[in-house]
């Protein structure tokens, strides 16, 4: 129910679309319900013995009939020209039935695509909402899927599962009603098959959806196997498993087949039996309807017109177990929905916050942080750091020691656990994401550029600048030249589905882009992997150039950098154990100096090694 | 109307291309054969149908024949059933045909990208190629099945009915008939306009969701650059663009629909006004009239289907074509026809003067010279694209040299056959494949045969055995893409017991890792030792403990050795090494260091503890 009232909530901006369906609706069911009586009332035309009129004696509802069409005396008429007038009726009815059936197919439609749009915006500004701790745990594939599959599902319910329950209900009282109105009798056997009907339908659902269902599945496995297959094509081949594979897949794929046939198959048997509960319809019209007319107790015309209702009668029925099982798929898609736009951001800016008036002079304070991702698993504790405007701090010590943790720390990414971190004196907690944010440009090791033109990559610093600028940030950064150098220069589209970039000028597109934003406070997550010396001595050239002026926190792994910094901290298991200059460190020993002081200290044990491996070598031979 | 279907006419490669497809329908004649004899006996049965209502109606319910009624009511009831009936087993001959050809189509395109060589699948996306396998061969599939018999059964049906039309009343079935053409064109016309417009649809999702994709991934960054509003905004805009589309599109279809049925109900209204005419003149009996209604509202489902297969039918052409392409497609590693079995390997492994070109692109590899004797470490260093991936591919023959030759044993790797030569040489590669399958499997990938004691005996040398068998299953855990994830430092090592139960003379390795815990590095480390333990190995080196172990140590840098030697030496003659020790092998001197300074404080701990509680 609260999900029906979610989504009802989406049609809101779309109440007029929704009205016109629903009244075309309406009118439709009327118009269609309209249609057989032409033909009824042809059939009783042509029956009437007309060489006789003085004998002729019309039926009230017969008169009633003539003057819809614009025939008052009903004894001047000739039955040509009432057949004349049929044929205008039923283009008019057809016309009708055109103009309402695109209206109710555009604005259902629009109705539903729209609300599914709708839903799509607020999702995406929701997930820009929410803090990085959100996206820690969270699977980027389920949240696609639950923005782009789990959102459509809003359209098969407005435009198809609620419509269609409406208009097929009403379609069937309405047509009963009518049928009453000829013969009770009748209409009463009519009813005969809907049982076999409404069987058939449930058979329907229970064995030939799932085995399509099956059918997808054994095609989504063939998919996921055949590209494991693809990629790994490498593999088998080093490992000569080609042969295997092949059979392996074989199987997979005459699975998939078989899963087909026997989907097809179901459904084959299910048609006849289908087209047969529909066809006893006929047989019980033709036969005790056959006899009714025979027996002078029913006109001719009134079984014509049981016939030509028939389908409008059982159509219905057959749809409605299809329409049910749609609304109840598609309301599980829009609870998944709903689920995702009710999770809460857990960096939330602070009702009161305070924008950072202009640029700030970049003085950073830790006081007592604590800070863990996992209750009971501290990853920082007790960090006191005083990082006085324009100074460089590098941060050393092993892997998965909280470096980068730390860092994180200053953009509030996280928000710690216990002390706090200042910025120019401010609590960071007490100023508004966006003021601090502005304050600090990151320049990370495994660079992310995104799928657009290179321009567009750059300007991600700063949307504003202009052309000019853009083109200084990239020389600033050294990367202009090799730029210029691509396909399309700055318009090249690089990402995904555009040129690859090597990672020394990704690196350099990352400097530019923070050259670009021009913040005070600069983080650096200084690259481990190697690039030639060349692109090695640009990236150098860029990043001092970059540093200049500003508050540098680098993630450090060469010495060359750490002994150049203004203050070394060095980070063990959860503390700061160490920090001063190079000099203050190196006199001071601990375990600064000793890095420094390591050279051939393991030498001897791989020496031992690759003697113990050379004597098993001899011993193999 | 018909520029494309004239042009796929003309076009002889389309036809070609069709004709070839069809021929895949050869070995399931028998099936197809008889599914079109059904298909010709249906269509006269569905023709002769609606005689019976004539019958029906004239002579039964007109002239009071009850007897004659309940006769042809059973007799149009039978026909029904029959009819039923043998749908069921047309369609199930039909679909049994086409999917064999698809079956038989995947077969073959399996086969035959298992024997492609590296380069083809360099050039290649592997997402591509599945395209190909799956959307293509699927289309293929639907042509060799159900479209042609749309095709045929639409032609055969209107072919029929306007014969039995113009035999019953000429002039009222030329009239009824008349909206026929249209529609035809109509259907032809909408899925012409209709194709492109969905695929710019899907295209414009696909981009929205590789975008946001991308967008979420990238969140630290997005949030780094305090740039939500402007993502927002700017998804906003695509959404509408996606929007946009999606409306017309509905609109397109909504002005269709009715259009469609209105055309089709044209026909009823020439029935009803000069039908009318000639049953109140007597020229025409009201079971005629109800028997030509029943015929158009036969005819308009297959006449629409008609239209609508004449631009499916080129797309087809076109998947037909991109399957075929793969499937012509020549293999650049191929066995020599007098290839020799290389006999158990000694290991020692030569480069002569070898260099490297990708498809005649600028050379990778100049003049390289390597003697690997049996058993001996060559560790590669170098920066990337430096040449080192190419020259360990070279070794197992995924790629042909341009110049020189590899020696194995003395033996030229093109002289051997490709089986006995990658069977000897185990691979651990820095991003390990493991394939949809159990843990076991995995493992066993190199040697099928290997018993569950050897499977556990190399998981355990491999430092695996611990983890697999805590996972829910054990070695019968599945994993890979929809089941259990394996952390990167697992997947090494399941990749190194892989290697170990394959027991090659030769190794090939990328010692690179993915960052594991330092406890991790060390099982990995012992793992790799074990590993490489009397075998030649040929190592892309990442971690300073391999390249202590090396025998030799080649530097390359632009596809050419620059250096070689020990560490020791290359430390003081090659600037480039020195600058990888000093980026890359240093900070794992720190690490190294500190688990030192850990172990020994936990002795120290321990050393004093009984000291401190004996006082």
């Amino acid at each position: 129910m609260k999900t029906l009232k979610f989504l009802f909530g989406y049609t809101r901006n779309h109440r007029k679309p929704l009205i016109i369906t629903m009244v075309s609706m309406l009118l439709l069911t009327g118009v269609q319900l309209l249609d057989p009586q032409v033909i009824r009332e042809m059939t009783a035309i042509v029956q009437r013995p007309f060489t006789d009129p003085a004998a002729y004696e019309p039926s009230a509802e017969f008169i009633v009939s003539l003057a819809f069409l614009g025939i008052r005396d009903p004894l001047a008429i000739t039955p040509a020209s009432v057949i004349g007038r049929l044929a205008v009726v039923a283009l008019l009815l057809f016309l009708a039935r055109g103009v309402l059936r695109f209206l109710r197919s555009y604005m259902s439609h629009v109705a539903g695509w729209g609300a599914v749009a709708d839903a799509r915006k607020d999702i995406y500004r929701h997930l820009q909402r929410l803090s990085l701790r959100f996206y820690e745990d969270r699977q980027v594939g389920d949240l696609m899927s639950r923005m782009v599959n789990d959102s459509d599902m809003f359209e098969t319910l407005i435009a198809h599962a609620i419509p269609d329950t409406i208009v097929n209900v009403m379609m069937f009282v309405g047509v009963a009603v009518i049928l009453l109105g000829y013969s009770l009798q009748l209409m009463l056997l009519t009813l005969i098959p809907i049982p076999f009907i409404i069987l058939a339908a449930r058979g329907f659902s229970k064995y030939v959806r799932p085995a399509f269902r099956e059918r997808q599945k054994e095609l989504g496995d063939l998919n996921a196997i055949l590209n494991d297959n693809l990629s790994g094509i490498r593999e088998i081949k080093a490992f000569t498993r080609e042969e295997v594979e092949a059979d392996r897949i074989g199987d997979h794929i005459n699975r998939y087949r078989d899963s087909l046939l026997r989907a097809l198959r179901l459904m084959a048997t299910f048609h006849p039996f289908v087209e047969f509960t529909s066809s006893l319809g006929t047989i019980v019209l033709i036969y005790f309807g056959g006899r009714l007319v025979l027996a002078q107790t029913l006109p001719l015309e009134d079984l014509v017109a049981f016939f030509l209702y028939l389908n409008l009668f059982y159509q219905p029925v057959r749809a409605l177990s299809g329409a049910l099982e749609n609304i109840q798929h598609a309301m599980a898609g829009a609870e998944r929905v709903a689920d995702l736009l009710q999770e809460d951001p857990d960096v939330t800016e602070n009702p009161d916050a305070v924008a950072l008036p202009g640029r700030a002079e970049g003085e950073i304070q830790f006081q007592n942080v604590c800070f863990r991702y996992v209750e009971g698993q501290p990853v920082l504790e007790d960090i006191d750091l005083h990082i006085p405007a324009g100074h460089v701090v590098a941060l050393v010590g092993p892997t998965g020691v909280g470096k980068s943790t730390l860092a994180s720390l200053i953009p509030r990414f996280y928000d710690v656990n216990e002390g706090t971190v200042k910025l120019d004196g401010y609590d960071i907690r007490d100023l508004t994401l966006k003021s601090l944010r502005r304050q600090i440009s990151i320049v990370l090791q495994d660079v992310f550029l995104f799928h657009g033109s290179v321009r567009d990559n750059i300007l991600f610093g700063r949307l504003d600048a202009s052309e000019e600028e853009v083109v200084e940030a990239a020389r600033i950064a050294n990367a202009h030249e090799f730029i210029v150098g691509l396909p399309d220069g700055y318009d090249t589209l690089i990402g995904e589905r555009g040129v690859k970039l090597s990672g020394g000028q990704k690196q350099r597109l990352a400097i530019a882009r923070a050259v670009l934003k021009d913040a005070p406070i600069l983080i650096l997550d200084e690259a481990t992997s190697s690039v030639d010396t060349q692109t090695e001595l640009l990236i150098q050239e860029a990043l001092e150039r970059l540093m200049v002026g500003r508050t540098t926190i680098i993630i450090a792994h060469r010495l060359s950098t750490i002994r150049s910094a203004d203050k070394i901290v060095v980070l063990e298991g959860s503390h700061i154990t160490q920090m001063g200059t190079h000099e203050a460190l190196m006199t001071e020993g601990g375990l600064y100096r000793e890095l420094n002081e390591v050279q051939n200290e393991f030498e001897p044990r791989y020496a031992e090694v690759r003697e113990r491996r050379r004597v098993a070598a001899q011993a193999h031979a | 109307m018909s520029s494309n279907s004239e042009k796929a006419r003309q076009n002889p490669s389309d036809l070609k291309v069709l004709l070839r497809s069809f021929r895949y329908l050869r070995s399931h004649w028998r099936v197809t054969a008889g599914g079109y004899l059904l298909l010709f006996i249906i269509s006269v049965l569905s023709t002769i149908n609606p005689q019976f209502i004539r019958g029906i109606v004239d002579r039964g319910i007109a002239e009071g024949n009850m007897p004659l009624l309940t006769r042809l009511v059973l007799a149009m009831l039978g026909l029904t059933l029959l009819q039923g009936v043998l749908g069921f087993f047309q369609g199930k001959w039909i679909e049994q045909a086409s999917q064999g050809v698809a079956y038989d189509l995947r077969n073959e395109l399996y086969q035959k990208l298992s024997s492609l060589s590296f380069s083809y699948h360099d050039r290649t996306e592997a997402g591509q190629l599945l395209a190909r396998a799956m959307h293509d061969v699927d289309r293929l599939r639907f042509l060799n099945g159900r479209a042609t018999m749309r095709l045929v059964e639409g032609l055969a049906l209107l072919i029929m009915t306007v014969v039995v039309l113009l035999l019953m009343n000429p002039r009222l079935a030329l009239l009824s008939l008349i909206s026929m053409p249209v529609l035809l064109v109509q259907a032809y016309w909408y899925s012409k306009k209709m194709r492109p417009l969905w695929r710019a649809i899907r295209d414009q999702v696909s981009e929205m969701t590789t975008w946001v994709e991308q967008n979420l991934r990238g969140a630290r960054v997005v949030k780094g650059f305090a740039q939500e509003k402007a993502e927002i905004d700017r998804f906003d805009e695509q959404n509408a663009v996606w929007f946009d589309m999606v409306e017309r599109s509905v609109l397109i279809r909504a002005l269709n629909d009715p259009a469609v049925v209105f055309l089709t109900n044209i026909g009823s209204i020439f029935i009803i006004w000069y039908g009318g005419r000639l049953v109140i003149h007597g020229g025409l009996t009201f079971g005629d009239l109800l028997a030509f209604t029943a015929y158009l509202s036969q005819l308009a489902g297959p006449i629409r289907m008609l239209g609508r297969l004449v631009p499916f039918i080129t797309e087809a052409a076109a998947s037909g074509e991109r399957v075929f392409e793969i499937l012509d497609a020549e293999s650049e590693v191929e066995e020599a026809p007098d290839a020799m079995p290389l006999p158990k390997a000694e290991g020692h492994v030569r480069f002569q003067g070898v260099s490297f070109a990708y498809f005649g692109r600028r050379m990778v590899l100049k003049d390289i010279d390597i003697d690997a004797p049996p058993g001996q470490i060559v560790a590669l260093l170098g920066t990337t694209g430096s040449g080192k991936s190419t020259i360990i591919n070279l070794i197992p023959r995924f790629y042909d040299v341009s110049v020189g030759r590899v020696t194995i044993d003395g033996h030229d790797v093109r002289d051997l056959t490709l089986e006995s030569l990658r069977g000897q040489i185990g691979i651990v590669l820095q991003e390990t494949t493991l394939f949809a399958a159990t843990v076991r499997e995995n493992l066993a990938f190199g040697r099928p045969e290997a018993s569950e004691a050897q499977i556990i005996a190399a998981a355990k040398a491999a430092q695996a055995h611990e983890f697999i068998e805590e996972m829910p299953n054990g070695y019968a855990t599945y994993v890979g893409e929809r089941g259990s994830t394996l952390s990167g430092g697992q997947k090494q090592r399941v990749a190194i017991a892989r290697a170990l139960l394959k027991d090659p003379r030769i190794l090939i390795l990328d010692d690179a890792m993915a960052s594991v815990d330092t406890e991790t590095e060390r099982l990995i480390q012992k793992a790799l030792e074990r590993l490489m333990q009397g075998r030649t190995s040929f190592v892309i080196a990442q971690r300073l403990s391999t390249i202590r172990m090396a025998d030799q140590i080649l530097v390359l840098d632009k596809g050419e050795i620059v250096a070689r030697g020990s560490h020791t030496e290359l430390l003081h003659s090659s600037g480039l090494y020195a600058d990888i020790y000093e980026r890359q092998l240093r900070p794992q001197e720190v690490e190294e260091l500190l688990e030192q300074r850990e172990a020994s404080l936990a002795r120290d701990a321990k050393r004093l503890r009984p000291a401190i509680s004996g006082s």
